[in-house]
């Protein structure tokens, strides 16, 4: 009877066991100690009002903010000494030198600002005065809409598209796409290209001193590590857990997991990826009660080991580091003034 | 000590029953988000660019649009 009693005992806590491990492993990233950091508001002086800021460049005192739903100017410029508004830029309309859409803005280091316009196929060196003429470079027909953009050097991009037969282009200044590199790293195989490339929409950051390019996962968890001057891949970060969850439906993919990265920032010794972590189940049972951000910022060293994680106290769409004066700067898109700084220390 | 044994098997008919249902929760969550959304859309009805719904940072398949999710 003993030996019953143990059998069925021991049978009970296998199953409790195997159950709590899946469970366990359900998280793409452990890291070795959580931060939690206050941030300080920049009140704007000047009455600018950003429906949505996404995006965020911050170039000697010039900060460029993207507003990617903007009725009027996508992009706007403060000196973020004073707050005081500069200039609107990137005026929304159907006409040559206007946009449809602004996903990304990156300044050079003429202080030039370049932006993406998705919609309309084109990467902009936006005009510093007005009697300056806009440059524009149509992207190569063969990209299906570009979905992000930086620069390898004064001459050439690097661009992700819905193709999803390669994972980034490199495109010219003329917008001619040089060659292609890496494949998306996802185990499926039953979806169509263009399917893969939408579940595995990602957002890039390119480092030009040491030339690793940083690739983070909107609709999951998970984050790439590419040497670009070597062309290899360095490191594919939660490929496994962190996969976008989506359903094909009628070759769209419907995302159907979780908000995974929204930002990333690859700096001289680390990277720094935006996480938000919310699923989209709940935000379609309940979406006047979500909050739109993330208030995680995951910081890997450039092997892809995990250093920290910072915890927000408010939920942020985009960011600017600033590794020299430890200091992130924040779009909070739930508030009136949705500039916001904090401080780290990087040991 | 039949009354035990009766009581603990149970129990554990009872762990193994829940722990199943938790693991197909976990590993189908596309068939009962499915479920909502099926729902959700016959009350909210269809909107002008397929089923991206308000504002947001998720690009609409569908349009292109930035919206808050796709159903």
């Amino acid at each position: 009877m003993k030996t019953i009693f143990s059998v069925v005992l021991l049978m009970g806590l296998g199953c409790t066991m195997t159950s709590c491990s899946a469970v366990a492993t359900a998280d793409a990233v452990v890291f070795p100690e959580t931060i939690s950091l206050h941030g300080k508001e920049k009140a704007i002086k000047d009455s600018v009002y950003l429906k949505y800021p996404f995006r965020l460049r911050l170039n000697d005192d010039v900060l460029a903010v993207i507003d990617i739903h903007s009725a009027v100017y996508y992009i706007h410029t403060f000196d973020y000494k004073t707050m005081r508004h500069k200039q609107s830029l990137a005026r929304r309309g159907e006409a040559p030198a206007e946009f449809l859409s602004a996903e990304n803005i990156r300044i050079d280091r003429h202080g030039d600002v370049w932006a993406l316009d998705a919609n309309k196929s084109k990467i902009v060196k936006l005009a510093k005065q007005i009697d300056e003429q806009p440059v524009q470079i149509d992207l190569d027909k063969e990209l299906v809409r570009a979905l992000d953009f930086d620069r390898l050097n004064d001459s050439v991009f690097i661009v992700p598209d819905y193709t999803g037969q390669h994972r980034i282009s490199f495109v010219s200044s003329g917008g001619d796409i040089l060659r292609h590199a890496f494949q998306i790293p996802s185990s499926t195989k039953k979806v169509s290209a263009m399917v893969l490339a939408q579940a595995w929409r990602s957002f890039i950051s390119y480092n030009s001193h040491h030339g690793i390019l940083g690739m983070a996962t909107q609709l999951g968890q998970v984050l790439e590590i590419y040497d670009i001057k070597r062309e290899r891949v360095i490191k594919v970060i939660g490929q496994e857990h962190g996969a976008p969850h989506f359903v094909n439906r009628g070759g769209y993919a419907v995302p159907s997991g979780i908000m995974g990265y929204s930002d990333i920032h690859v700096g001289e010794e680390h990277i720094y990826a935006l996480f938000w972590g919310s699923s989209f189940d709940d935000i379609r049972k309940r979406p006047e009660h979500h909050k739109e951000g993330g208030r995680f910022v995951h910081v890997f060293d450039l092997k892809g080991n995990p250093v920290r994680q910072y915890l927000l106290d408010r939920c942020i769409t985009g960011f600017h580091i600033d590794e020299e004066r430890g200091a992130l700067i924040g779009l909070d898109v739930n508030s009136n003034q949705p500039i916001v700084e904090y401080t780290f220390n990087l040991d | 000590m039949k009354k035990y044994l009766t009581v603990l098997i149970c129990c554990v008919a009872i762990g193994i029953g829940l722990n199943v249902h938790i693991q197909y929760v976990h590993d189908h969550p596309k068939k009962i988000s499915i479920a909502l959304t099926n729902i959700e859309a016959l009350a909210q009805g269809e909107t002008g660019n397929g089923n991206c719904r308000f504002f947001g940072s998720v690009d609409c398949p569908y349009s292109g649009d930035k919206v808050l999710y796709v159903e």
